[in-house]
């Protein structure tokens, strides 16, 4: 049996590397008991995968990881086990089944959405929202490989609004992945404030596939 | 949590504070002696460190105790709580350091002396134990540098020496009878002064001759004359942490942790862990076994180690590796063995483990030569390195690291040259296999320490090489092993290696040099980026003090050593026989079944 589970990352455990997080959660099914299936050879390791790493700092009640089991397995119980023998903010809130035909997390995630505190005047925030969406292009430069790479931050900022002081997004993730805190810190230059966010202000909330007819559909 | 730690992200691995591991014990403080248990050293390494686990379990399991760990921070960290206004605090609670009741230190090498003053100056208390006021916390320290309390004696209130599972609930307990009788610190250490284990410094008055050399330790108020260490008699009955912490990240040893036994009795004589553990206590092969399983349970590491200072010594050995890898294995756990003689490395150990990662091999002849191997004791022979790396190379291991150290008393350049030898004669003996056996080519690394006498072994008369011999050695070591492309050397730095033989064997004159190097940014010194060696000899001198005087002066034998009036059973005129034997390059046998009484007579259960 494939299931996926959805996690939160939070807590003491925002300042660990997506790499210890990777063994964390190993050393947590291996301590539930969790019938895990191994990879064969000469280093056997769980048969386990991360949709998409978090960035450092950011917390996130929105994470996925899969997992290869020998068995079927109950997901009240398994959620129960994995959080009784889990470190401190690394938190099991979700299970399903997911059969090899419908793929890998990590290939098919598009989209996540994103929460940010953010405090000023309301109607000049919802204004440069207004404007930002209004825009077909807006450019921005990441660096890559070949140094820095031109791309159009608008192409990926599907949703973005403002309410009651908080910033909510839906942005592109993965292979399309724009960082929330471009939009933000976007977003304070164009209410003409200094401020810039950092990571451990953000808050992903959830993850994303895209279906054909019914558009980005969370995986839980 | 009313802290503001929003600097965590602004630091280097800030999992080193936040706490929240695996196992973690986080109590209530109400009614309870509140014990901070610090690491005078990073978090990874503190983590490390088993006997810190053993007193944190011992300390947990009392429900009139809490105790929690601080350990050094990285210099970045420093700086933010310095910047933020916040004093150093513990990791379960966040709560400030000089809140608690009793501060405790591991002192488990020298050079983390002045992070100790770093860590009582960052919790904003007074590093000096007399400008410490009755409401401040008690600072004590354990941990097997306390045999040579005395360049900390100005510091600490109580030091803590020997075995600490049993002193450090006396300690509790008299702590809670003092505070519910309303005394003061100073009849509570009085008190502690009369109780095997403890010492007190501010009971003891140091006398100089004109030379320098200690002509009197005076203990006062009732104080014994000489301070003998705690032992614990049963070790197999003492408690054992099978629930220690798992961080968030990777530490030094990320595996869980058996204790076989405790003590040693090969009287290799630079080895002061083998003088001052003694006598050699045993745990049951069934304890080590529950203790094994046990601690996979609740860690779910993948590898268990089995320690002591010479496991081949145990007498079960065969027989317990072969039950723990039964159980082990099929849970996909390996087992290690780090510390074993080169002359018991067992052929079925590295079958037996079934170990499915192959790293490296670690053998520690210490000399080059068999002359110089018998002056320090350590009577293994070329032979027996042959044949344990043979066995080593048919089971897979392409990886061999070989330990050594230059400076040895008697050392002669035909000794150094014989370490290439050696090296050189591992190499040849993989080449002997044939090509199948062969996949990867062979990987030796020399690693040569530095030798530092130390207080309580047969050379702790010695006087260290001078800085200058040591660095001609290790390029005569260098040199002779430059063209061999499957030969790496590695040696340790010399200015560390001074101040590390300028400390071990220091009077209580030395605590003002650490306290003046402290004041000038000492800190860190066992990390080569921190370490500034002309600051600790500026603050030698500036303490009126001399480095050679420590380092590199024989002593004469009728000297009063700074740390005489410390007993830890194994008497003087023993270590001095020995240190002759050592100088006729004659070997001491092994005192199991062949008593050389050392001096723990009536405490070794080693069948005389």
């Amino acid at each position: 049996m494939r299931i996926l589970v959805r996690f939160e990352k939070t807590g003491p455990a925002r300042y660990i590397s997506h790499l210890d997080l990777q063994r964390c959660v190993q050393r947590t099914l291996k301590l539930m008991g969790a019938p895990v299936r191994y990879t064969e050879g000469f280093n056997p390791h769980p048969r386990l995968s991360f949709a998409q790493a978090l960035p450092m700092y950011m917390e996130s009640v929105g994470e996925y990881f899969i997992l290869e089991l020998t068995r079927d397995v109950n997901f009240a119980s398994f959620i129960e086990g994995f959080n009784a023998h889990g470190y401190s903010g690394i938190v099991a809130r979700g299970a399903r089944e997911m059969p090899k035909e419908e793929g890998n997390p990590m290939n098919l995630v598009r989209a996540a959405s994103y929460r940010y505190e953010m405090a000023g005047d309301e109607a000049a925030i919802k204004a440069a929202i207004e404007s930002m969406m209004a825009k077909e292009e807006i450019i921005y430069y990441k660096k890559g490989k070949g140094g820095l790479k031109e791309l159009n931050l608008r192409a990926r900022l599907y949703e973005l609004g403002y309410e009651n002081g908080i910033v909510t997004m839906l942005v592109g993730c993965g292979e399309t992945n724009l960082s929330p805190y471009e939009v933000i810190n976007r977003l304070y230059e164009s209410i003409g404030s200094e401020k810039r966010v950092e990571n451990k202000d953000i808050l992903r909330t959830q993850m994303y596939y895209e279906d054909e007819t019914e558009g980005f559909l969370p995986f839980l | 949590m009313n802290r503001n730690l929003d600097w965590l992200t602004r630091v280097e691995k800030p999992s080193r504070y936040t706490g929240g591991e695996l196992n973690m014990i986080k109590k209530d403080h109400a009614d309870k002696v509140r014990f901070a248990l610090c690491f005078p050293d990073t978090y990874e390494i503190g983590m490390s460190h088993m006997g810190s686990r053993i007193l944190y379990h011992i300390l947990n399991e009392r429900t009139d105790c809490v105790c929690e760990r601080c350990y050094t921070p990285w210099p970045d960290a420093m700086a933010e709580l310095k910047a933020q206004g916040q004093k150093l605090f513990t990791l379960e609670s966040y709560t400030d350091l000089d809140a608690f009741d009793i501060i405790g230190f591991s002192l488990l090498y020298e050079l983390t002396y002045s992070n100790v003053l770093k860590m009582l100056s960052l919790a904003k208390l007074p590093i000096y134990a007399k400008d410490r006021s009755d409401d401040m916390p008690l600072i004590v320290a354990g941990g097997p540098c306390t045999v040579n309390p005395e360049p900390m004696a100005d510091f600490i209130d109580a030091f803590m020496i020997g075995d600490g599972e049993e002193v450090i609930e006396t300690l509790v307990e008299e702590y809670k009878k003092a505070k519910q009788e309303g005394v003061g610190k100073g009849e509570l250490l009085c008190r502690l002064s009369k109780i095997d284990g403890f010492y007190v410094p501010s009971l003891y008055d140091v006398v100089y001759n004109e030379d320098g050399t200690v002509k009197a330790i005076v203990a006062k108020d009732g104080a014994p004359s000489k301070v003998k260490k705690a032992i614990v008699r049963d070790l197999d009955k003492a408690p054992f942490p099978t629930c220690p912490l798992v961080p968030y990240t990777s530490i030094i040893h990320d595996r869980a942790g058996i204790e076989l036994f405790r003590g040693c009795t090969r009287g290799c004589r630079f080895c002061q862990a083998g003088y001052i553990y003694r006598p050699m206590r045993l745990r049951e092969k069934d304890t080590l076994k529950e203790h094994a399983v046990t601690s996979i349970q609740n860690t779910g590491y993948e590898e268990v180690s089995l320690t002591s200072l010479s496991s081949g010594d145990y007498p079960y050995l065969t027989e317990l590796i072969h039950e723990l890898d039964a159980v082990l294995r099929p849970e996909k756990v390996s087992l290690s063995l780090p510390s074993l003689r080169i002359d018991s490395f067992l052929k079925d150990y590295a079958e037996g483990t079934g170990s499915v990662r192959k790293s490296s091999l670690t053998f520690a002849p210490e000399a080059g030569t068999q002359r110089l191997r018998d002056v320090i004791n350590k009577g293994v022979t070329e032979e027996d390195l042959l044949n344990s790396v043979r066995s080593a190379f048919l089971e897979g291991y392409t990886s061999i690291k070989l330990y050594f150290m230059l400076g040895l008393p008697t050392e002669t350049d035909e000794d150094i040259l014989g370490i290439a030898d050696l090296a050189r004669k591992v190499v040849a003996e993989f080449h002997k296999l044939p090509k199948e056996m062969r996949p990867k080519p062979i990987s030796v690394t020399v690693s040569a320490s530095t030798f530092v006498p130390k207080p309580f072994t047969p050379f702790g008369w010695e006087g260290q090489i001078e800085l200058n011999e040591i660095m001609r050695r290790q390029k005569l070591l260098k040199d002779s092993l430059y063209k061999e492309k499957r030969i790496r050397v590695q040696t340790h730095e010399p200015y560390t290696s001074v101040l590390e033989a300028a400390f071990s064997r220091a009077d209580r004159r030395f605590g003002k040099a650490i306290a003046i190097a402290h004041e000038r940014g000492a800190m860190l010194d066992g990390w080569r980026e921190w370490m500034d060696y002309d600051r600790w000899t500026t603050a030698i001198h500036d303490a009126g003090l001399d480095v050679a005087f420590y380092a590199n002066r024989q002593r004469s034998e009728d000297e009063v050593l700074p740390y005489d009036h410390i007993d830890i059973y194994v008497n003087k005129s023993f270590l001095l026989r020995e240190l002759h034997r050592a100088h006729r390059a004659e070997v001491t046998p092994y005192c199991q079944g062949n008593c050389q009484g050392c001096g723990m007579m009536a405490y070794c259960g080693v069948k005389a």
